[in-house]
């Protein structure tokens, strides 16, 4: 007798694989699991805006509830992507407000938009929950006076690292009273004062309150009395702390308080926060339980010593300079910080420090140290330093990191690095996934080490090195594989751009250069900037601005 | 002993009878409202074989004694660990014949580790899975 298996049987299986990976190969089958699947996946992550179209994730996936998305790439963080050059959200926006009436959650990162937009997803969604805004630019005060007060049910409203125009702090008052689902705010980007009475109501009314990150203005005692009223935070931070040297002296009342949330703090950002070591060591000695700390290296290496001691959950550590264009140290905070935690810590396993000096020998001892590294960041703050000790190149170090750290996943190098350092890279570093690198290498070969060895690769980033065409048109297939590459202040000719895209159909290999067409120089001439990033949407974007050209499959020069 | 529990007979698809308490036949919810009351009618459960179909009825037996507290929460919990610890075909039948009858807890949990099964699975891998979904359910 006939039986076929319940397709819903299929779907409820289904419902329990949240991976992307799993979900993809689910759906890889056969046709009608392909179909069950795309009826049942419930988010989505877009790597690159530009990679997919927003009409094809909709045809594809038209129950979405959680859509993530990036949009520029890393290097715009410093300033390598000139203004205007796209990741506008609103595209985006304006079909999924039609598609997806049920969408619960936006997280976009480093792209712009605008207040229309947020006034679009505020308006759009019955049951909004999260939006995250991470290093965003384009919107306003008053873009987040609609989310505040259209999203009845928000949950999380997180701004890191975002560019807002500041018309004014009274967009917090326009969360209604009834709002009391706040979980986590974070606006500690924002610069002018909010109304901190509305601020201490909005927090004594959510009592699911865990995560507030604030902004600068922020008075100490009002501060002492917030906490007191959240008892259930687990991450706080703030801009300024104003004369925490005085904090303990001052207000001894509070201290209980203070001491009682220390323990559940497990994130702790202090990133803006000029605080002298000894009081930092106070602050962290009681966070027993830290697990992700972001410090300036006011903390100095006798701090991180104390954090390495007390610490012993700690996961992240990021150290940021307070002073990195001074000729001279300011702080004695040296490769031996680092050397400390990374013996004390035994769980830590994400590090993005910033310093003056580094050796192999610290390096070295670090990989031994941490094998179960995954992501590793060293900003040397002269890009070209030596070993400070023996002068040599800084390859054995990072040879040591890559060859020891098995599960490494992201690395980010500065020193003054050879040709050498790639070829450890491209042996040892099999899982990495993502690799920044600057004013290293020597010749081709270094590039293409990387590009040949590195299995996982998915995103590369490549600033004023010595690196040209023959590797990059040698491994043209490799970039099919990888999210994107890109490429400045390279010598990288015009011509190779063109062979590129011409050889690579679905790849999108933009120029951008800000001298003008490039068919008005010779071509094997340098390209300022090229970005290469796979896409299945249309390879001419349509927002692209006049100094970036993408090659048509005629190989014509397209201008917007 | 003193338990006069009405009892009726259902047989499975390659002939096998089994006597089955009211109480057990009330977790058949799907089809538990069609089963004639008691007597020597013999009901027969053509989509299921008599394998599967004791170990559901098992599986209902120890729960209806978890419900009546002769079984402690991490019994029945060890219990259901060893119950899925089957092979990949088994599994399958199980999840079907729990959705055929349905036995919802039954179902849930097999769920669950059926999916278990799928994660971290390459391509490869997952046509084998799918041959094994597909194959149980041949037309006849």
């Amino acid at each position: 007798m006939a039986y076929s298996f319940p397709e819903e049987v299929l779907e409820h299986v289904f419902s329990f694989l949240s991976s992307d990976r799993d979900r993809n190969a689910v759906s890889l089958v056969c046709k009608s699991w392909y179909d069950i699947e795309r009826w049942c996946r419930r988010r989505v992550f877009v790597g690159n805006c530009y990679a997919v179209s927003p009409e094809i994730v909709i045809r594809r996936f038209p129950e979405l509830r959680a859509v993530e998305m990036k949009g520029k790439p890393h290097f715009a963080d410093f300033n390598l992507v000139p203004e205007g050059w796209g990741a506008c959200a609103y595209p985006w926006i304006a079909a999924m407000a039609e598609a997806y009436p049920f969408l619960e959650e936006i997280r976009l990162k480093r792209m712009v938009v605008t207040d229309e937009s947020l006034e679009l997803i505020s308006k759009s969604y019955k049951n909004f929950k999260v939006l995250v805004l991470t290093s965003c630019e384009g919107f306003t005060t008053d873009g987040l006076a609609s989310i505040a007060a259209n999203c009845r049910h928000l949950r999380e409203l997180d701004l890191r690292e975002s560019e807002v125009e500041d018309l004014s702090g009274h967009w917090l008052s326009h969360f209604p009273d009834s709002c009391t689902s706040l979980v986590s705010l974070n606006m500690s980007c924002l610069g002018s004062e909010v109304s901190f009475s509305a601020l201490e109501r909005l927090v004594a009314r959510s009592p699911n309150l865990r995560t507030l990150r604030l902004n600068r203005a922020v008075p100490l005692e009002r501060l002492a009395n917030l906490i007191r009223r959240a008892p259930q935070l687990v991450e706080l931070a703030c801009k300024q702390l104003k004369a925490l040297s005085g904090f303990w002296d001052v207000v001894p009342s509070y201290l209980p308080a203070m001491y009682s949330v220390c323990s559940g703090i497990t994130s702790l950002n202090l990133s803006y926060a000029a605080i002298p070591s000894s009081d930092l060591v106070k602050l962290i000695s009681q966070c027993q339980n830290l697990q992700r700390l972001w410090v300036l290296d006011y903390i100095e290496d006798s701090g991180l010593e104390a954090l390495a001691a007390s610490c012993k959950d700690l996961q992240e550590l990021r150290v940021f300079p307070s002073d990195p264009f001074g000729a001279e140290p300011n702080v004695s905070l040296t490769e031996q910080g680092l050397v400390s935690v990374s013996e004390g810590c035994p769980k830590l396993e994400s590090v993005l420090y910033f310093c003056r000096q580094m050796s192999n020998a610290a390096l070295i001892a670090i990989a031994k140290n941490r094998p179960n590294f995954i992501r590793f960041r060293l900003c040397i703050i002269d890009p070209q330093a030596p070993d400070y000790l023996t002068l040599e190149p800084l390859d054995a170090g990072f040879g040591a990191i890559v060859e020891n750290c098995k599960e490494l996943r992201r690395l980010s190098m500065t020193g003054l690095l050879t040709d050498r350092v790639f070829k450890y890279i491209g042996s040892h570093a099999k899982k990495l996934e993502m690799l920044s690198i600057a004013f290293a290498g020597d010749s081709d070969l270094g590039l293409h080490h990387v590009l040949s060895g590195c299995d996982s690769l998915r995103k590369l980033e490549i600033r004023d090195c010595p690196f040209g065409d023959k590797a990059l048109l040698a491994n043209a297939a490799k970039l099919e594989t990888m999210r994107s590459l890109w490429m400045s202040s390279c010598s990288v000719s015009f011509g190779a751009c063109k062979l590129l895209a011409q050889k690579m159909p679905r790849l999108n290999v933009e120029v951008i250069d800000e001298r003008g067409p490039p068919d008005s120089r010779p071509e094997d001439c340098s390209v300022e900037r090229v970005y290469v990033y796979r896409t299945v949407a249309s390879r001419r974007r349509l927002d692209m601005p006049d100094f970036v050209w993408t090659l048509d499959e005629d190989s014509s020069l397209r201008y917007s | 002993m003193e338990n006069r529990e009405k009892v009726t007979s259902l047989r499975s698809s390659d002939g096998h009878i089994f006597p089955v308490e009211d109480t057990v036949i009330a977790e058949f919810r799907s089809i538990h409202s069609f089963l004639p009351a008691a007597g020597d009618a013999v009901f027969p459960i053509s989509q299921i074989t008599g394998d599967i179909l004791a170990k559901v009825i098992d599986y209902c037996r120890k729960h209806i004694d978890h419900k009546l507290n002769r079984l402690r929460d991490e019994e029945i919990t060890a219990w259901d660990r060893h119950f899925v610890n089957v092979d990949e075909k088994t599994l399958l039948d199980l999840l079907v014949a729990s959705h055929f009858l349905g036995v919802k807890d039954l179902f849930s949990l097999i769920m669950v580790s059926v999916a278990d099964m799928t994660k971290k699975k390459g391509v490869g891998s997952m046509d084998q899975l799918h041959n094994l979904f597909i194959s149980n359910f041949r037309l006849d």
